[in-house]
C-alpha cells in the first residue's frame, strides 16, 4: 500500500483538480450569481424581453442571454435554476449517502453473524429496488407522491439514490471487517458500534466520497427529468430542467432556451463526475 | 501446609487454558438447492495450556491452526467444545459477558500490514484496551502506553505517528504493545514472525521470550517454522487435517515423534550440516480436502504405516507413549525410533 501524505497526492490527479475547480464555481455561481443580474427570473419584460413577432427576445443589452418564451430573464433564470438544482442534489446526495452507508454498514456488519437475517432482508429489499431503472423509479415515486415542494422532491430523490450506496458500502465492510485491525479490536473486548465507527468507517470513507461525487451528478439528472415530466418542482420556480421542458417547444426558433439549461446540466454533471474519478484515482492506488 | 499454599499449588497444577473436544465446521454451500456440506475445520482438539509456557502449534497451511487460536479466543465461535481458562468454562458466555476475559487473553498477527488501523495514532491503537477496560484514567493512559511501547522497544514519540511510517518489524512491535497494554496471562501468537525479514525475525523472537519471562504469559505460538519452534516453545502439538496428531514436550517430540506425519514433517527441516546424511522421507499425495475428510485415521491415504483396517476404520485416540512424559500420540502403529 503507497501511503504517502494525500494532500500532495490529491493535486497530482488532473481530473480532480479540473472537476472540483468547475464544482468550486458551480457553486460561487450558484450562491453569488442571483446578486449581480438585476432581474427577477420570474419577471416578465414586455418592454425590452420581446423579440420580433413575439418570440422570445435574443440577447440584447438589457438581457444577456435573452428571454424565455414568457419573456422572462434567461440569465437570471439559469443562475436561480442552479441554486435549487445544486442544493436539491447535494442535499438528496447527503440524504442517500447517509442512508446508503448505514444501510451498507450494518448489513456488511451482520453478515454471516447470527443476526445474518438482517443482511439478507435488507440486500433483498436493495436487490428489488435496483431492478427498476434509477430514473423509472424516481419517476414512480415522484408520481405517486404527487406532492413537488424541494422538501418532497429532496426525500424522494434521498430515499430511492442509496441503495447503489448501500450495496457498496456493504461490500467494503465485509472486506475490511475481516482484516486483523478489526479482528485485533473485537479481542481486545471492543463495542461493535464504536468497531463500526473508529475501525471500520474510516477506511471505507473513500470510496463512499468516490460514489457520493458521482451521485450528485446524477441527483442534478435525476431532478432535470422529474422537472422536465412535470412531476418535480412546479412552476415558476427555475430549475435547470423546467427550463429543458419549456425551451423544447421553441426549439428550432431559439435554440438557445434549450441550449443554456443544457450546457449547465452537462458542465455540473461532468464536474462532479470528474471529481468523483479524481477521488477515486488518489485514495485507491489500486484503480490507477 | 497451610490451607492457602495448598491452594495456590493446585492453582499452579491447573492449566491456565483447556481446550475440551473442540470444533470448528464450516458451511460449505453447494448451489442454491444442493444440500449444505461443512467442512471440519478444527475436528475435536483437545489441549492444555500452562502458566507461563509456550505450546507450539505446527502443521501445514490450511490445516487449521489459525482457526483453532481463533476459536479459543471465541474470535470465531466454535460448533462444539469447551475452552475453560483459569477454570472458568468461556464456552456458554455471551461475547459480552466474555468482555472481562478478553483483557487477559490476546492475540498477535501474522501480517504486520493489515494489523494496524491505517488511520489511527499508534498512541490510540495501543491506548485502545486500556480505554475498554479502564485500566487507566486521563493522563495516566498514555503513561502507560509509554511504558508498554518501552518494553517493546519503542520510544514514546512514536505515540503521535501512523502505522505507514513504519518497517514491519516495528509494525510488529506496536501489534505487541497493544496485546500487552491490557497485561494478559495468555496470548495467540499466529506465525508472529513469519512475515518478517530472518534478521528481524530474531529480535522479534526474543522479545517474545524476555516479554514471557518478565510478565508470565503463556504462548499458544502459531507455526510452520520448526526451527522457530524448537527454539522458542516447551511444548509442541502437531496439527493435521484440523487434528492433533501428536502432542508432548518439544525435545521430544522433536527427537523422537511417534506419529508418521510429525516424523515427515520433522524430517523436511533443514541441517546445517552437511556432513550428516539426512532421511527425507517424502509423503505421497495431496492433503485431503476437510470437506470430505478420509474416513479412519485422516492420515491414512498418505500413510506408509497404513494396515488398511484399523486405520482405514477408526480414528485412532491420543494415546500416552511409554517413553517419555506427557508425550501422546494419535496413531494405531506408533513408532518410537530416534531421528
Amino acid at each position: 500500500m503507497t501511503t504517502s501524505p494525500l494532500l500532495p497526492r490529491l493535486f497530482r490527479s488532473r481530473s480532480l483538480i479540473l472537476g472540483s475547480g468547475l464544482v468550486v464555481l458551480l457553486v460561487l455561481v450558484a450562491i453569488v450569481g442571483p446578486w449581480f443580474v438585476a432581474h427577477d427570473p420570474n419577471h416578465s419584460d414586455f418592454a425590452t424581453g420581446q423579440g420580433t413577432f413575439g418570440l422570445p427576445g435574443g440577447p440584447n443589452r438589457h438581457h444577456w442571454l435573452g428571454t424565455d418564451t414568457l419573456y422572462r430573464d434567461l440569465l437570471a433564470r439559469l443562475l436561480y435554476g442552479a441554486r435549487i438544482s445544486l442544493f436539491i442534489a447535494l442535499l438528496a446526495t447527503t440524504l442517500a449517502v447517509t442512508v446508503g452507508t448505514l444501510v451498507g454498514l450494518s448489513a456488511g456488519f451482520f453478515h454471516g453473524s447470527r443476526l445474518r437475517f438482517v443482511d439478507t432482508w435488507l440486500m433483498r429489499t436493495v436487490d428489488a429496488g435496483l431492478a427498476f431503472p434509477y430514473l423509472l423509479l424516481v419517476m414512480a415515486v415522484g408520481a405517486a407522491v404527487d406532492r413537488s415542494d424541494t422538501t418532497t422532491i429532496i426525500m424522494v430523490l434521498g430515499l430511492t439514490g442509496w441503495l447503489g450506496t448501500s450495496r457498496l458500502v456493504r461490500a467494503k465492510t465485509i472486506s475490511v471487517r475481516q482484516l486483523d485491525y478489526v479482528v485485533a479490536a473485537r479481542a481486545l473486548g471492543q463495542n461493535p458500534i464504536i468497531i463500526a465507527i473508529r475501525h471500520i468507517l474510516p477506511n471505507i470513507a473513500g470510496p463512499i466520497l468516490v460514489t457520493a461525487s458521482a451521485s450528485v451528478a446524477s441527483m442534478i439528472l435525476a431532478e432535470s427529468v422529474l422537472s422536465y415530466l412535470s412531476v418535480g418542482i412546479q412552476p415558476p420556480t427555475a430549475t435547470w430542467g423546467r427550463m429543458l421542458r419549456e425551451g423544447q417547444t421553441f426549439f428550432t426558433a431559439a435554440p438557445r432556451l434549450v441550449a443554456a439549461p443544457g450546457v449547465a446540466i452537462l458542465l455540473a454533471v461532468l464536474a462532479f463526475n470528474l471529481m468523483g474519478e479524481g477521488f477515486r484515482d488518489t485514495l485507491d492506488p489500486r484503480t490507477r | 501446609m497451610t490451607g492457602a499454599s495448598a491452594d495456590n499449588a493446585s492453582m499452579k497444577r491447573r492449566p491456565l487454558l483447556q481446550v475440551e473436544r473442540l470444533s470448528k465446521l464450516f458451511a460449505v454451500s453447494s448451489g442454491l438447492w444442493g444440500k449444505p456440506s461443512f467442512a471440519r475445520a478444527v475436528d475435536d482438539v483437545t489441549l492444555h495450556v500452562r502458566h507461563a509456557e509456550t505450546l507450539a502449534l505446527v502443521g501445514e497451511s490450511g490445516c487449521g491452526k489459525t482457526t483453532l487460536g481463533r476459536c479459543i479466543l471465541r474470535l470465531i465461535e466454535p460448533t462444539f467444545g469447551r475452552i475453560v481458562f483459569e477454570g472458568k468454562d468461556l464456552s456458554p458466555l455471551s461475547q459480552r459477558q466474555l468482555r472481562p476475559f478478553r483483557k487477559q487473553m490476546q492475540i498477535i498477527f501474522q501480517d504486520p500490514y493489515a494489523s494496524l488501523n491505517p488511520r489511527m495514532r499508534i498512541g490510540d491503537i495501543v491506548a485502545e484496551g486500556i480505554r475498554i477496560h479502564r485500566l487507566a484514567s486521563g493522563s495516566e493512559v498514555m503513561d502507560r502506553v509509554v511504558a508498554v511501547l518501552d518494553s517493546v522497544g519503542l520510544s514514546r514519540d512514536v505515540i503521535m505517528r501512523y502505522p505507514h511510517e513504519f518497517s514491519a518489524g516495528q509494525r510488529q512491535r506496536v501489534g505487541m504493545a497493544r496485546a500487552l497494554a491490557v497485561e494478559p496471562s495468555f496470548m495467540v501468537c499466529d506465525e508472529p514472525v513469519s512475515a518478517l525479514d530472518v534478521s528481524v525475525r530474531a529480535h522479534i523472537l526474543n522479545l517474545l521470550q524476555d516479554l514471557q519471562e518478565k510478565r508470565k504469559i503463556a504462548y499458544l505460538f502459531i507455526s510452520h517454522d520448526l526451527g522457530v519452534v524448537r527454539h522458542l516453545s516447551h511444548r509442541t502439538a502437531v496439527m493435521y487435517l484440523g487434528k492433533i496428531v501428536e502432542v508432548g514436550p518439544t525435545d521430544d517430540v522433536f527427537s523422537g515423534p511417534w506419529h508418521p506425519y510429525s516424523r515427515a514433517l520433522l524430517s523436511a527441516v533443514p541441517v546445517a550440516d552437511p556432513e550428516r546424511k539426512q532421511l527425507r522421507m517424502v509423503l505421497e499425495g495431496e492433503v485431503p480436502s476437510p470437506i470430505s475428510p478420509p474416513s479412519g485415521c485422516p492420515f491414512h491415504p498418505r500413510c506408509p504405516k497404513n494396515d488398511g483396517v484399523d486405520c482405514v476404520q477408526r480414528m485412532p485416540p491420543l494415546r500416552e507413549m511409554p517413553e517419555g512424559v506427557h508425550h501422546r500420540v494419535a496413531c494405531w502403529h506408533p513408532e518410537g525410533r530416534t531421528m
